[in-house]
């Protein structure tokens, strides 16, 4: 604590404030050294913001399902790419007490017939059980009944546009026939999900339905959904229930599946590299012009600063100057930085569909990122200071 | 009197720039004292070493080899933090001012106390106003830099220097961004704030119009030292003032001004204390053998003047209440005599030539043999008046000869 006053007396000498009047005192190049800092912070905000939204892109199938401990075959890669298990393993769990209601999800990838056109899309198709949606998300609960019938689909209104205008065409003229994998299907309503960076569309069908467009047999499914009474209880369930379960299905909670998700793709794809890298290429511009700054000012001021260290000022003292001054850099090019990009992930959610935000968790980092970015290239410009030789001032 | 400690003590020191071939011996054991108070101002022509003595008593560059003792530290094999303590203690002015332009001219000054951490803000600041109301810029405390002329400039440094109180102070050039005016202006200033400090000011220069501020002038040729004691001549100028006032003296009381003539008294005898107290104070330092030699004589000067000024109050004492004075009678031409010898001798030492000197030895040794027969032809009422005024006449002028004498050997030296 004493030492941190200490600290905090020497970059105050005499109660001036050195550091900022020092930083201000060129109106120009402060400005200039704003907007060096702002651009590498945006670069920054921007690319966590859109790594926000691919992990919002991926999970968002996922977060429209019930269940709070799901069942998949250990073989699982990602939603639309696992394979199939009985689905008497499901059923099975209903022996645990804790367990309040099972929800088989069925899905597969499937060629659509684009109404506009009759050219063919891959779209994911979903099958569930009407009467036990595995879909809690309202837009699709509510419309549960329209699936009632097996030659019944619901389309998700926000797959990609050039899937076809079925939104326009329902609205026109009511349910119209469609075809799936060369199959009639009734396109009887709309729900709202969107896109995925597995599928560019979605649909659903009953389990039935399902059966038929796909002509897969009745006794499997791809995912197990299980709702608890109390969903705290996740692990213990999961717990209880694989110790009866045979190896062709694992358990794991709602969390975990999201993760896995989640991973897949960053791992898999080279969204997660491009973030990374986006990231440090801004750290690194941030950087470079920061010292660029830096270095030209301690250098207009050598003269005095080598002054300063014949009167006997310390290492400490010039230290906490440039370290006051590579500090103050990042939180005044922030407020820029979050404004802009705020306006950017606007544009990017309304125009590009990209469900980008701005979260306080990633103003932190990259203003942790920004502020270790100035210290570094602060520490860096220190050198020029330190080689400052104040016999060279006689 | 103790012997009074140096502030800084150099000796045998060497500085070499560069290595093998190339290198360049600037200084070669280089001895040389600075004491407390004391203006001494080093000239010498480019690459004679001034500057680098300065940096290597101002703890920053390292010394090579030698002894350099700066304010209680050696510096030889000093730690980068010894380095810093002394530099702390160091009021550095320099060629150009150097303020940090983003600061206000009281807090630049306030840099000056930047190393005191725990002097509290306000005290800074005010210890930074007192300063600069010293230096004459209280009206610009709260202006930039580029709002002041380039005297002001420097005194604003001057001011950044002497805030923390030092000892000692370092100045490279101080004038040589100044037009003369303010030039002379700065260094005056300078000069009449050390003396009030108390801090001796070590000064390299190349700029002649400012010798004059100097107690001591060091020349410095292919490492080779030539010593000037300004401040011995300058003493040396205030004997004959001193010398001019006992004359004066007899103006005095032959006009009736006892006050005045009890008040130049009063004078006279301050300026010959002070007089012996410095010459007394340079006599217990090591010096040079020819500034020891022209030291000494100053010293025996000071006291004949005294001795000269005690014999002219007596006859003064002797003759005064007589009511002699204008009477053409013996004593009255005895006080004419004595008004004239002063008053010779004082034009004499002032004009500083042989012959002047040489004429003035000759008077006072005829003189003397002169007032055997003087008294022995007095015919006055006031056999024993006569008496005791020869004797004072006789004491005044024996020391006076004898201050003559040295004053002889004094102008032969420094001439021849």
């Amino acid at each position: 604590m004493s030492r941190l006053i200490h600290l905090l007396k020497l970059g105050f000498p005499g109660g001036i404030p050195l550091a900022w009047r020092q930083l201000t005192a060129e109106r120009k190049r402060f400005m200039v050294a704003i907007a060096g800092v702002s651009f590498g912070s945006l670069l920054m905000l921007f690319q966590l913001g859109i790594y926000q939204a691919f992990m919002v892109m991926t999970q968002r199938p996922i977060q429209a399902l019930e269940g709070d401990v799901i069942m998949v075959s250990p073989n699982f890669e990602y939603l639309l790419s696992t394979p199939p298990f009985p689905e008497r393993r499901l059923t099975q769990t209903l022996a645990d007490p804790e367990v309040k209601a099972i929800y088989p999800l069925m899905i597969s990838n499937v060629m659509w017939r684009v109404p506009d056109n009759g050219e063919t899309a891959r779209l994911a198709l979903f099958g569930v059980r009407p009467h036990a949606n595995a879909f809690k998300t309202p837009s699709i609960r509510d419309r549960s009944d329209q699936i009632l019938s097996n030659e019944n689909l619901i389309y998700d209104r926000r797959s990609k546009p050039s899937y076809g205008s079925v939104q326009a065409l329902l609205q026109d003229n009511g349910p119209f026939m469609g075809e799936i994998n060369h199959l009639r299907v009734r396109v009887a309503d709309t729900f709202e999900l969107g896109e995925t960076l597995a599928a560019y569309g979605h649909a659903i069908m009953s389990l039935d339905g399902f059966r038929r467009v796909t002509g897969r047999p009745d006794y499997s499914i791809e995912l197990g959904l299980i709702a608890l009474h109390d969903p705290k209880q996740a692990n213990a369930v999961i717990e209880r229930l694989s110790a009866n379960l045979t190896p062709d299905v694992r358990l794991m909670t709602r969390q975990d599946f999201l993760d896995m998700e989640t991973t897949y793709w960053m791992e898999n794809t080279p969204v997660g590299f491009i973030v990374l890298a986006g990231l440090l290429i801004a750290m690194l511009v941030g950087a470079v012009i920061v010292y660029q700054i830096l270095y030209t000012d301690i250098n207009d001021h050598i003269k005095e600063y080598a002054t300063l260290k014949a009167m006997g000022m310390s290492d400490g003292f010039f230290g906490m100057l440039v370290l006051q001054q590579a500090s103050l850099l990042p939180m005044l090019g922030m407020v820029p930085a979050l404004l802009l990009s705020g306006i950017m992930f606007y544009l990017a959610t309304t125009v590009g569909g990209l469900p980008a935000s701005l979260t306080l968790r990633d103003t932190g980092i990259v203003l942790v990122l920004s502020i270790a970015m100035c210290v570094v290239a602060g520490w860096l410009a220190m050198r020029r200071l330190q080689a400052a030789d104040p016999a060279d001032i006689f | 009197m103790a012997a009074q400690s140096a502030l800084i003590n150099i000796e045998g020191l060497s500085h070499t720039f560069g290595a093998g071939a190339t290198a360049l011996h600037v200084l070669r054991s280089v001895k040389m004292r600075f004491y407390p108070g004391e203006i001494t101002i080093i000239v010498g022509p480019s690459g004679s070493g001034k500057t680098t003595i300065l940096t290597l008593a101002g703890a920053l560059r390292s010394v090579q080899s030698g002894q350099v003792e700066v304010l209680g530290q050696e510096l030889n094999g000093a730690s980068a933090d010894q380095q810093w303590q002394v530099r702390r203690q160091i009021g550095f002015i320099f060629q150009h001012h150097n303020l940090l332009s983003s600061l206000t001219a009281r807090e630049n000054v306030q840099m000056g106390l930047a190393h005191e951490i725990e002097t509290p803000k306000a005290e800074s600041q005010q210890r930074a106003l007192d300063m600069l109301g010293r230096v004459g810029l209280a009206e610009h405390a709260h202006k930039y830099p580029d709002q002041l002329s380039g005297g002001q400039r420097q005194r604003v440094a001057i001011a950044r220097a002497l805030v923390r109180n030092p000892k000692l102070i370092m100045a490279d050039e101080p004038t040589a961004a100044l037009d003369s005016h303010s030039g002379r202006e700065v260094v005056a200033l300078l000069q009449k704030l050390a003396r009030e400090q108390g801090c001796a000011i070590m000064m390299v220069t190349h700029d002649n119009r400012i010798l004059d501020i100097a107690d001591r002038i060091i020349s410095l040729e292919d490492g080779r030292i030539e010593e000037n004691h300004i401040a011995l001549q300058r003493i040396g100028q205030q004997l004959i003032t001193v010398l001019q006032s006992v004359a004066r003296y007899l103006d005095l009381i032959q006009g009736g001004q006892h006050e005045a003539y009890q008040q130049l008294i009063g004078e006279v005898h301050e300026r010959l204390s002070t007089d012996q107290r410095q010459t007394q104070q340079l006599a217990v330092r090591e010096l040079s053998e020819r500034v020891r030699a022209e030291t000494d004589q100053l010293v025996a000067a000071v006291e004949q003047l005294q001795q000269t000024e005690a014999a002219v109050r007596q006859f003064i004492d002797l003759i005064e209440p007589s009511g002699l004075i204008g009477g053409g009678s013996t004593s009255d031409r005895l006080f004419q005599s004595l008004n004239f010898l002063l008053m010779t001798a004082a034009d004499a030492l002032a004009s500083n030539e042989a012959e002047d000197i040489e004429a003035l030895m000759q008077m006072t040794s005829d003189r003397g043999s002169l007032m055997d027969s003087l008294r022995q032809r007095s015919q006055d009422d006031d056999q024993s008046l006569v008496f005791d005024l020869t004797i004072a006449f006789a004491r005044a002028v024996y020391f006076l000869h004898a201050l003559a004498k040295g004053w002889r050997s004094r102008v032969i030296d420094t001439t021849g």
